[in-house]
Parts: structure tokens; C-alpha cells; sequence
């Protein structure tokens, strides 16, 4: 197969998924792992601290948009995700207060406060933490 | 008699101006001046405050005889979006770490989606700079990024218009920009982020030596979270798209009222907002290839990209001409005047003088609205429910209300259940002590109606009388929709109650003694019932 011909075949598998998800992700799941990470917020030569990464997976491309998506775990809000890779079918949600984590609670993800993005995703337990 | 000699000379002038159709002008078109354009880059700089490399990568638009300057200088800044695109695709993406895009990826331009108007802006005699923001895309929040972005290079360009010039194209801009007219335009996080960096630039001071009196902000987020950026000291200006598929709640209206209900501590300056039907959030950005367009029901009917982007042309070159350029093209703006015909679409308007070269009637905000305004006269009710809001007070699902907290308004229906014509009336002084309005042209104030059952649907317009009376008890009444065209809530299911200004010149109230007005009335005999929100009653220049 030719370069163009690769392109042009990889170009209609994303054109496929790339538009936003209005009806939520489909396939959307998530896991759930210890890291230690530097957090942002405390300045750019932070320590490595112990943190939890929630890792959204979906079929769908989760679009880059002006507003940013959240996943709310119980009453935890995570707001700070990066991109795991160009698929852009996985995102990393980064949380150092994680002690402020319940059990068996509800999570879902959303784009801002644009309810027809609305993921429900299964409940989160403490025992989906798998340590690194 | 004098008074009133004068008034009906004022009558004759305004209805000259304002009951004929003139539309404005287009500011759209090419100008005189030949344009060249070139590539500004220096790869992975740091800045102070951002946490990671920024290129300072732009694509300046310019004058091609630069002996003609020093020439205004315009900023432009793109949103969030996939900065990584296989060749010969539009669809984006975000690296794991950008802008770095992976093996067979190309950079996505953002910044070039906006050439459809900063080509001609510059030929009007503008140095336009459209910023590649692509490394501090696919990131969350980074509106202070963005700001941050935004003065490094304001003081790039204070050092290479320097006599001078600096790297990497030398003395080639070298006393060529006037700093003291300076414009922001932003889109998306792009437009809070102009406004982060406007503010930036105030509270700091830094660059020092320049001046920014104008910023149009299109389709802008305003996260407020965890700093709120404000454009108070600048003409201003917002687009709000109404079939923004992204930006859903067009909370770009909420930098729009925090801008107008503020006085400026140094620049008197006009603020303006744009409620485009049809429009959608991306067609903005001739690179954003996905058709966002969500007109949440059946109202509004989707423009396409080329009317769109037409329509973008209009009032982003309007306002840098009027506002920058001294040009006068101001009744886009204020809608004193039709828009062009190469506007092809339903805008809705605000509009709002400098709050200290007008005289505020009632904003809603006195320790006793709805009962006193703020001149500290009586307002009074027959046969009308009436009850002060702001926030999430004035929100009634289905009805929303989506204004930043700092707009209060007076929610109103009619009939109460009592007889005699539903009225609103405010007396304009304590002790209804006639006052001089002969100063000022217009009464202008803001209304939406509510997504009610007490209001027919889509596509009737409210209509309802406005009269002013004077100490001799004369009174004259005119029509609302004379001056403007008020519609039903957009929306499907809850439908979004956005305030717009309407303006009518204080002439039409001849033979009334402008220099001894003793009240204004809002007088609902148009509609057996109604639900609608005012606020904002001012007399302007």
C-alpha cells in the first residue's frame, strides 16, 4: 500500500470518531493507579508526591474544545487530564488530594457544563486502586 | 418654548439619521494600502510565569510600504484545539506532550484560520499578528497561559519596534508600530485570554510604554476559576455565536455585563455585544473543520462558514477601525443604523456608553430595588408582578438565565390579576423633582423576554410603550418595536432569556420638555400578558 493510500485510510478511520461525542463516549471505562507525580500547582520543580491517575479510555476521540472535560468521582471533581497519546482516545486525570476519595461512589465525565457530553462511567471502589 | 423649539430641531436630525434605512457602511473590504505578510518565529522560549516552553511563532499581516507608519498593531489569538493533523486531513489532535506532534504529523496552523480578515484589516493600515498558541493547546484550563503568551508579545514587539529592532527580523518593524494603539482580538480561550493578558498588563505595568484601548473577544469562555479577567478600561467588544456547540451557555455575556455595570478608573470606553444567529462556535476559525453548529432547536437556521466568517469580517475590521482606526462605523454596534447587507443573518445587540458619561436610571442594584432606583426615585407597579434578580434568582427552568451575577434586572409580568393597563413607572429624583435629560440623545435600556407561556411563541416580537412625562404632566408614548425587534428565548426545552439593549432617541419623545422630566413609564398594552426581564435604564450621549 502506497503512503498516500495509508494516509487516506487512517484519515477515514478518524474521521469517523473524531467528531464530539454529543450523546456521551461510547465504550467509555476507566482504571484507577498509584503514581507519584509533581503537581502543577505547586510551582514547576515540585516534588514527586504519591497521587492517583485515572486513566478514561473510549471508542470515541475525546476532543480537544474550548471547554475542558472533568470527571467527577463522588463529590471529587478532577479537572487536571493530559493526553496519554495522539489516539486521543485516552484521557489521564491526575489527583493529589485523593484521600478526599469515597467508596462505591458515582463517576462520570463531562465536557464543562455541557450536559450532553455526560459519560456515566461504572462506580468507583477503593479497591480499583492498583499500586504501581 | 425654547425647550421645546429645540427638541423638535433635535426630532428633525435624529429622524433624518435613524427612521431612514441607511445601513452602515461595510468595513469588510480591501483597503489602500498593499499587504505583505511573514513568519515571526523563535522556538521554545520560556516565559515568566509559564510552567513550560512556548514558541513565539506568528503570522503578521502588514502594510508592505511600512514608511507610511508607525501603524496600529492588532494581536490575534486562537483557541483549544488538536494542534497535530496528518497531511491532506483537518481533523486534529492532541500530542501527549505538545505541540510536539508524533512521526507523520504536521502542526496544525490555528493561527492562520483567522486570515480571512486580518488580510484586509491590514490593508487599512494595521500591523495584524495572529499568535500560534499551539503549545499551550490540549492542556487544561491555561487561560492565565494564555495571557501570559499574550504580554511576552506585547514586550516583543515593544523591542522590535525599538530603534533597535530585535531578533529574529531585526529593525524591520523599527518605529513602524504605534504602541499607543494597541488591539486584542481572542477566540474561544483565546478571547479570555486576551483578557488575561490585558489585565496582566494592567495590574503589572508591564511592557510599560503602550496602550490597549480596544478588545473584541469571539465566542470567548469565561472559567473565571481561579482568577476573574475583566476588560473594564477598554472598548469592548464580544460575538457570541448562537449555535455555539462548544461554548453552550455563551458566557462570553457575562464578561459583556461585568464590562458595562463597571466605571472605568482611566478610559471611558464603549462596550458591545453581538447575539449572532446561526453562527456557530468553530466557523470562526477557517482551520476548525468540524461544524459545531448546535442551534438547540428549531429557531435559528445554521449559517454557513463563508456568511459567517463574512459576517466576522464586518464587526471585527469595524471595531478595530472605529475604535482604533477613529473611523465611524459605531452603529454596528450600537444598531442605530441597519447593518450592511453583507450581514445576512438575525444580530442581536447590547450596547453601552462609558457608565460615566451616562445618566444610570436603574440597574436594579439599590439596597431597595425593585422599589427606588438608583436616582433615588419611586418606582411604582399597577397591575404588574414585579420582583429584583440577579444570579441564579432570576433562573426559572425552563427559563434560563445565564448572566454573570453582577446583572440584576427586574423580572415583570402582567397581568397581576387587577385592573387598569400593566405599568412600570420609575420617577426620575426624589420627590419626582423634574430633572434635565436635554443632554443626552437616547433612553436605552436592556430586555429579554422569558421563556413563558405567558409570551406567544417564536415569531411573534414583544412589543410594549415607552413614554416619558414631563412636569407640565405631558406625556409622549412610543412603540418598543420601532426601535427594536425582541424575540422569543432561543432554545429548545429551556430556552436562554439574553438581555439586549434598545435605544431610542429621546427626539421621538417631542413635544415633551426634555429640560423637566419628571418620570418614564414602561406601559404593557401591546400584549394582554407577558414575562419579560428589564434592566438598565439609562439616558446616554
Amino acid at each position: 500500500m502506497g503512503r498516500t493510500k495509508l494516509i487516506f485510510v487512517i484519515a477515514l478511520l478518524v474521521l469517523g470518531t473524531v467528531a464530539f461525542a454529543l450523546a456521551g463516549f461510547r465504550g467509555a471505562n476507566y482504571t484507577v493507579r498509584q503514581v507519584l507525580a509533581s503537581d502543577p500547582a505547586s510551582g514547576p520543580s515540585a516534588p514527586r508526591v504519591p497521587a492517583l491517575e485515572f486513566v478514561v479510555t473510549s471508542q470515541d476521540v475525546f476532543p480537544a474544545r474550548a471547554l475542558d472535560p472533568i470527571l467527577y468521582v463522588g463529590k471529587v471533581e478532577l479537572r487536571q487530564y493530559r493526553y496519554a497519546d495522539i489516539s486521543n482516545r485516552t484521557l489521564v486525570f491526575t489527583l493529589f488530594d485523593w484521600r478526599k476519595l469515597e467508596d462505591d461512589v458515582p463517576v462520570y465525565l463531562q465536557y464543562g457544563n455541557d450536559k450532553r457530553t455526560r459519560t456515566d462511567l461504572p462506580n468507583f471502589h477503593i479497591g480499583m486502586i492498583k499500586s504501581h | 418654548m425654547k425647550a421645546v423649539l429645540k427638541a423638535l430641531i433635535l426630532a428633525g436630525t435624529i429622524g433624518i439619521c435613524c427612521t431612514t434605512a441607511f445601513a452602515v457602511g461595510d468595513p469588510s473590504g480591501v483597503g489602500p494600502y498593499a499587504v505583505s505578510s511573514e513568519v515571526i518565529k523563535i522556538a521554545s522560549v520560556t516565559i515568566p510565569h509559564v510552567a513550560y516552553p512556548v514558541d513565539i511563532w506568528s503570522e503578521v499581516w502588514y502594510p508592505t510600504d511600512l514608511s507610511k507608519g508607525p501603524f496600529p498593531l492588532v494581536l490575534v489569538l486562537h483557541g483549544n484545539h488538536g494542534v497535530c493533523r496528518l497531511p491532506g486531513t483537518t481533523d486534529d489532535f492532541c500530542p501527549a506532550d505538545p505541540p510536539n506532534c508524533p512521526a507523520g504529523y504536521l502542526q496544525t496552523p490555528n493561527h492562520l484560520g483567522y486570515g480571512y480578515f486580518t488580510h484586509n484589516l491590514a490593508s487599512w493600515g494595521y500591523i495584524v499578528s495572529s499568535i500560534n498558541a499551539n503549545a499551550i493547546n490540549c492542556r487544561f484550563y491555561a487561560i492565565d497561559d494564555r495571557g501570559r503568551l499574550i504580554q511576552e508579545h506585547l514586550r516583543r514587539w515593544v523591542a522590535w519596534n525599538s530603534a533597535g529592532g530585535g531578533p529574529p527580523i531585526g529593525t524591520q518593524f523599527s518605529e513602524k508600530v504605534n504602541l499607543s494603539k494597541i488591539a486584542l482580538i481572542g477566540h474561544s480561550r483565546g478571547g479570555e485570554g486576551v483578557r488575561a493578558g490585558y489585565d496582566y498588563w494592567r495590574a503589572e505595568g508591564d511592557p510599560p510604554g503602550i496602550d490597549i484601548p480596544a478588545i473584541f473577544e469571539i465566542a470567548p469562555t469565561d472559567f473565571q476559576v481561579p482568577i476573574q479577567f475583566n476588560d473594564t478600561d477598554a472598548d469592548f467588544s464580544v460575538a457570541l455565536p448562537g449555535c455555539d456547540g462548544d461554548v453552550s451557555d455563551n458566557e462570553g455575556m457575562r464578561a459583556y455585563d461585568r464590562a458595562q455595570a463597571t466605571r472605568e478608573k482611566i478610559f471611558p470606553s464603549s462596550k458591545a455585544q453581538q447575539f449572532v444567529w446561526g453562527a456557530s462556535h468553530n466557523f470562526f476559525n477557517s482551520e476548525w473543520s468540524f461544524d459545531d453548529a448546535n442551534c438547540y432547536g428549531a429557531d435559528q437556521t445554521p449559517i454557513t462558514r463563508p456568511t459567517q466568517q463574512k459576517l466576522g469580517s464586518v464587526y471585527f475590521m469595524g471595531f478595530i477601525r472605529t475604535f482604533i482606526g477613529g473611523e465611524d462605523f459605531e452603529a454596528l454596534f450600537t444598531k442605530d443604523q441597519p447593518p450592511p447587507p453583507s450581514v445576512k443573518t438575525f444580530v442581536d445587540d447590547s450596547y453601552a456608553e462609558s457608565r460615566g458619561n451616562v445618566l444610570l436610571v436603574d440597574d436594579f442594584t439599590t439596597p431597595k430595588a425593585p422599589n427606588v432606583n438608583n436616582l433615588g426615585g419611586a418606582n411604582m407597579a399597577t397591575n404588574l408582578n414585579v420582583s429584583a434578580c440577579f444570579g441564579s434568582a432570576c433562573s426559572n427552568p425552563p427559563n434560563l438565565w445565564l448572566h454573570d451575577p453582577v446583572q440584576h434586572a427586574a423580572e415583570m409580568s402582567w397581568p397581576k390579576g387587577g385592573t387598569g393597563v400593566p405599568t412600570w413607572t420609575e420617577a426620575l429624583s426624589p420627590g419626582r423633582t423634574p430633572i434635565s435629560i436635554s443632554g443626552y440623545k437616547f433612553l436605552s435600556f436592556r430586555v429579554a423576554e422569558q421563556n413563558s407561556s405567558l409570551n406567544p411563541p417564536n415569531p411573534a416580537l414583544l412589543d410594549f410603550s415607552v413614554s416619558l412625562k414631563d412636569s407640565k404632566g405631558r406625556v409622549t408614548t412610543v412603540k418598543l418595536s420601532t426601535y427594536k425587534e425582541i424575540k422569543f428565548p432561543v432554545g429548545s426545552g429551556d430556552r436562554k432569556s439574553i438581555l439586549a439593549t434598545a435605544r431610542i432617541p429621546l427626539a421621538a419623545f417631542v413635544p415633551v420638555d426634555l429640560t423637566h422630566i419628571v418620570e418614564v413609564s414602561y406601559v404593557f398594552n401591546r400584549r394582554p400578558r407577558g414575562a419579560i426581564y428589564l434592566s438598565d435604564f439609562r439616558f446616554t450621549p
